[in-house]
């Protein structure tokens, strides 16, 4: 294994109610990532997406959490007091991001909602993590989420290149049709969770938008992780494209966007 | 090493998909791959044709790595003759049914019978899905239909029948049937529920590649929480003991 640093910007806590999650504690995770040589990650609560007040979740998430080397992601519905409960996940949590579902939760992405909430976390130099899609859509069950209208997502960043926001479990062929926008974008980033379409995935998504759009995610637990990493791991970038996906990129991702002169990656 | 039973090459994109396949083969643990050709849903008898000869093309240009498994559209007048010329003209081992018909479609019955005259396993195609069901697309209940009626055939039912939480267990009583954990998906949990369903015996190793990243199934089986002599039948073992000659 190389020692280069890794973060894993798009992994779970919590329950998902439709199926057994083997491993699901948060020192499964700890662990797993540990042996992957993963030290850090940006973690977001499966209970949120469900419950009435996600902010339940994220307390029971912080607990879990809280003195690690994990940034909590916080889960808000736009249309029920997103902003008071993003100001209250980083008065309490310190929230490192804030996650979105429009298909659970029901609304686009266009919606005026969405736009007061991007205000308020463009303020706080939060990122916006947006998952195109939890499972597979052909093996949903009971809740069929909205699937993502690329024609929206196409709309939703086209106004607003300047943010900094992740697309979560974006397909190879989603990110072809995306890449203008997405290389447009001065901090639009797609995670490698969604990459499994085809042979050499992420070299095809480098091809398309360059290494220095690029996250790793896994999705674990509820995907496995190794197939991510091997995927990162056993491509035929550089190595210096391998650290800008582990964890260069995230850096730039985190830091406030003055600073991204300072932390720009050449390498897309 | 690891014995992938399941990968192919698309009508019109044959030597961009062989190209893929050996670049993998190089650059990951691969010791050997079943290739099957597929294209449009319903493929006529020209299309066949052009999809087993480029198989067996592949077969002879790269005879350390690739195996052939013969494409049938069981609709056709001549997909007897199509198996007889695919396993006794050009060497291949076995047969691959996609979605043309349910493979427990009476149509099926005699290359099932020739099948298992030649001593060859068959790979069927197999999806529960919430959306997006095409209209002949097996379920893992039309694999256990063709299993009862069949137990000397040898059956491998793809992808883990899809939704792997909902099919294994339908097949599970039929002992002439595995599952290949080829596809696209990735899901933890999915190798245990096959282990607990079908036992590490009738588990294969697949793909799908190169529409799907042969990385993401290797992950699944580095994830699992197998034994080493799991991981071996899973990866190699049990490909040997049911598809012969491979």
């Amino acid at each position: 294994m190389d020692q280069s640093e890794r973060i894993d910007v798009n992994c779970l806590w919590g329950h998902w109610p439709f199926r057994h999650i083997p491993r699901a504690r948060f020192a499964d995770l700890v662990h797993d990532h540990t042996a992957c040589g993963i030290r850090e990650g940006y973690i977001a609560s499966l209970n949120s997406i469900f419950y009435v007040d996600p902010l339940e979740g994220e307390a029971e998430l912080y607990e879990q959490v809280k003195g690690s080397a994990y940034r909590q992601v916080l889960t808000v519905n736009p249309l029920h007091q997103a902003c008071q409960d993003i100001q209250f996940g980083i008065e309490h949590y310190q929230v490192a991001a804030v996650r979105i579902y429009p298909g659970y939760h029901g609304y686009r992405l266009l919606d005026p909602k969405v736009r007061v909430l991007l205000d308020f976390i463009g303020e706080r130099s939060l990122p916006l993590f947006l998952p195109l899609r939890m499972e597979d859509e052909r093996l949903d069950y009971l809740i069929r989420p909205r699937p993502v209208d690329l024609a929206e997502l196409e709309g939703f960043l086209s106004v607003n290149p300047t943010r900094t926001i992740v697309l979560l479990n974006v397909r190879l062929a989603e990110i072809e049709r995306l890449k203008p926008l997405i290389r447009t974008g001065q901090r639009i980033y797609v995670d490698t969770s969604g990459l499994k379409d085809q042979l050499f995935s992420v070299e095809k998504a480098v091809d398309a938008i360059g290494a220095g759009h690029i996250l790793y995610g896994s999705l674990s637990p509820l995907y496995c992780l190794r197939s991510t990493v091997l995927s990162v791991a056993l491509s035929a970038l550089s190595p210096e494209q391998k650290q800008a996906i582990w964890s260069s990129n995230a850096a730039v991702m985190a830091a406030p966007k003055q600073q991204k002169h300072t932390l720009d990656h050449p390498f897309g | 090493m690891i014995i992938d039973c399941h990968a192919h090459l698309w009508d019109g994109r044959f030597e961009a998909n062989k190209q893929e396949i050996v670049t993998a083969c190089r650059r990951y643990p691969i010791e050997r791959v079943c290739v099957s050709g597929l294209g449009s849903y319903e493929p006529d008898s020209d299309e066949i044709e052009r999809l087993n000869r480029e198989t067996a093309r592949f077969m002879a240009e790269e005879p350390d790595l690739i195996r052939g498994f013969c494409t049938l559209n069981p609709r056709l007048g001549d997909a007897l003759a199509q198996l007889r010329a695919g396993v006794e003209d050009r060497g291949m081992i076995g047969v691959k049914l996609w979605v043309a018909t349910l493979c427990d479609d009476p149509l099926v019955f005699p290359l099932v019978e020739q099948c298992i005259r030649y001593n060859i396993p068959i790979l069927l195609h197999a999806w529960y899905k919430s959306v997006g069901q095409l209209p002949y697309e097996t379920k893992a209940q039309n694999v256990a239909n063709l299993a009862a009626r069949y137990p000397e055939a040898r059956l491998i039912m793809a992808h883990l029948g899809g939704n792997c939480q909902h099919e294994l267990k339908v097949i599970a009583p039929y002992r002439n049937v595995s599952s290949d954990l080829s596809g696209s998906l990735f899901r933890s949990g999915d190798i245990d529920c096959a282990i607990r369903w079908l036992g590490s015996e009738r588990v294969l190793f697949g793909s799908d590649m190169p529409g799907a990243s042969f990385l993401i199934s290797y992950g699944q089986v580095e994830d699992a929480a197998l034994s080493e002599a799991d991981k071996a039948r899973i990866y190699r073992d049990n490909a040997r003991r049911i598809i012969r000659g491979v």
